[in-house]
């Protein structure tokens, strides 16, 4: 799980494996996920409203508001459905998927209902 | 040096303790326990003793609290007994990986069922291996002296963790011994304000008790065994400023009349000086026999322990307590394991006595010694045997 590469020895670790404040931005916490939320940017029945209520609840803090265009399928669904409140500059949130563990808490807190979770395989 | 003066051993024990200056008391009564937290609890209500005394409502809580204000980097104390120190175990084995050097006092005694509140050693021999460093009292005086080098050892930044003094319920806390009280001012020169190695500030903010992955467990729980066995070296020099400052020495493995004695008896606690009593009749007599008092039990002394035993022909381990349905008992399970690949060995002769406060007299000590004296004359070591079991009578 360790981003670098070599593990400690045992005079390398912490006094019972304590970790100082921010260590975790260190180490690739998201490898144990078996399923990643996908957002509905703009659809048919839903899409998303960038409210932010997802990265305010997200308890890795691993949600950030970013601009469309940086989103995986944003664009496409934009041109697609052609919604009048979104541009390539809204800000929307994305997840980094190098530390969300897949908890689910975004897609049951998303009062539109836009993001869903899905299963990784592999 | 100290006064001389004729006093309870729990409560010489307490008033050391208080004039060690802990920050945080966390305690649950229980006997035999229960006069050394009643007047530390004095103590701190009385304004002697400049601590937070927690009255928690259970020893898991104790031991919980003590794990917290450790890590929090205040001198920590607590003190159990029997089915208290039971009900810690699962905190016990918190504190030694993460370093935290709380001090207890374990006031020995058998755990139920049958409930007995009398003395064994079968409540921390439960606790055995759960990291904490130990030594033995066999009287009042040695008591409170390893107190005092309990929070010299624990708190040492090389060492950093918990540690248990063990007395023998009763026979050593409820007795009226002449104790030579320590001085104020010899403490204080003996043990230096707590300097915590770590400790949780918000300042410089740290998750103590994170989660151990199989990546990182094995190097953890290896280096607290390491730790331990480290702390071997700053048991003894910390015994050997004792020495200086109060005048008093104490050694992790303890001799009498052993060097030329061809039979040994091997005891913790204050069957010691029972022992050593008997000792005295039967040298008087003629007998080759003498006596190994182990101190320092958690680091095992292994090399103290050869040296003591080195030319006896037999030894005879006394456990104070069961190790239900194994090879062996608790303490002779640890010296056969220690002395097992050595080409030159003693017979070892193990006995479970004095269980549940039952008394050792010297007519047993005899019947060991002279079971000793047979394997000697070539027979056979006789089985681990419980003695003083009433047999049933065949008519």
């Amino acid at each position: 799980m360790s981003r670098q590469s070599a593990k400690p020895p045992w005079t390398g670790i912490d006094w019972g494996g304590g970790t100082r404040a921010g260590s975790s931005r260190h180490f690739l916490t998201g490898d144990w996920r078996s399923a990643k939320p996908v957002w509905v940017y703009a659809g048919k029945d839903t899409g998303c409203v960038s409210c932010g209520v997802c990265t305010i609840y997200c308890p890795e803090g691993c949600l950030h508001m970013v601009p469309l265009s940086e989103t995986e399928f944003g664009l496409k669904q934009v041109a697609h459905f052609k919604p009048e409140h979104l541009t390539a500059e809204t800000l929307v949130p994305k997840a980094d998927l190098d530390y969300c563990k897949g908890c689910g808490i975004c897609a049951q807190e998303c009062w539109t209902q836009c993001i869903s979770m899905v299963t990784e395989e592999g | 040096m100290g006064k001389r003066v004729g006093i309870e051993v729990s409560i010489a024990l307490a008033d050391t303790v208080g004039m060690c200056d802990p920050d945080v008391i966390a305690a649950y009564p229980i006997t035999p326990q229960t006069h050394i937290v009643e007047h530390l609890s004095e103590l701190v209500a009385d304004g002697h003793c400049d601590a937070e005394f927690i009255p928690v409502e259970s020893e898991h809580a104790a031991m919980s609290t003590c794990t917290g204000s450790a890590a929090a980097g205040a001198r920590t104390y607590t003190a159990t007994s029997s089915q208290g120190l039971v009900l810690m175990n699962e905190i016990m084995f918190i504190a030694p990986p993460l370093r935290l050097p709380i001090v207890m006092t374990v006031v020995n005694r058998a755990v139920s069922a049958p409930i007995n509140i009398w003395n064994d050693h079968s409540d921390i021999m439960a606790q055995r291996d759960t990291g904490w460093l130990q030594t033995f009292a066999e009287n009042g005086q040695e008591a409170v002296d390893l107190m005092i080098h309990a929070f010299k050892v624990a708190e040492d930044k090389r060492v950093s963790l918990p540690m248990i003094v063990n007395l023998d319920g009763f026979i050593v806390s409820h007795v009226i011994e002449p104790i030579i009280m320590p001085d104020q001012a010899d403490i204080d020169r003996y043990l230096p304000v707590f300097e915590p190695v770590q400790r949780l500030d918000v300042d410089k903010p740290t998750l103590v008790g994170a989660v151990g992955i199989p990546d990182v467990y094995t190097e953890i729980r290896y280096s607290t065994d390491m730790a331990i066995r480290g702390a071997y070296d700053v048991m003894v020099e910390a015994w050997d400023e004792f020495e200086q400052i109060f005048g008093r020495s104490y050694k992790p493995v303890e001799t009498y009349k052993a060097d030329d004695a061809d039979i040994l008896f091997i005891t913790m606690g204050a069957i010691g000086e029972t022992c050593m009593t008997w000792i005295d009749g039967a040298r008087a007599a003629g007998e080759s026999v003498g006596s190994a008092r182990i101190r320092m039990w958690r680091p095992f002394p292994s090399d103290d322990f050869k040296a003591a035993i080195a030319d006896a022909k037999a030894i005879i381990v006394l456990d104070r307590a069961q190790s239900l349905g194994s090879s062996g008992n608790p303490v002779a399970q640890e010296i056969k394991g220690l002395l097992f690949n050595e080409t030159q060995r003693p017979k070892v002769l193990e006995y479970v006595v004095g269980l549940g406060g039952r008394d050792v007299f010297p007519e047993d000590f005899q019947a060991m010694y002279d079971a000793a004296v047979k394997v000697l004359d070539g027979a056979e070591p006789p089985p681990p045997t419980v003695l003083q079991v009433r047999e049933e009578v065949v008519r």
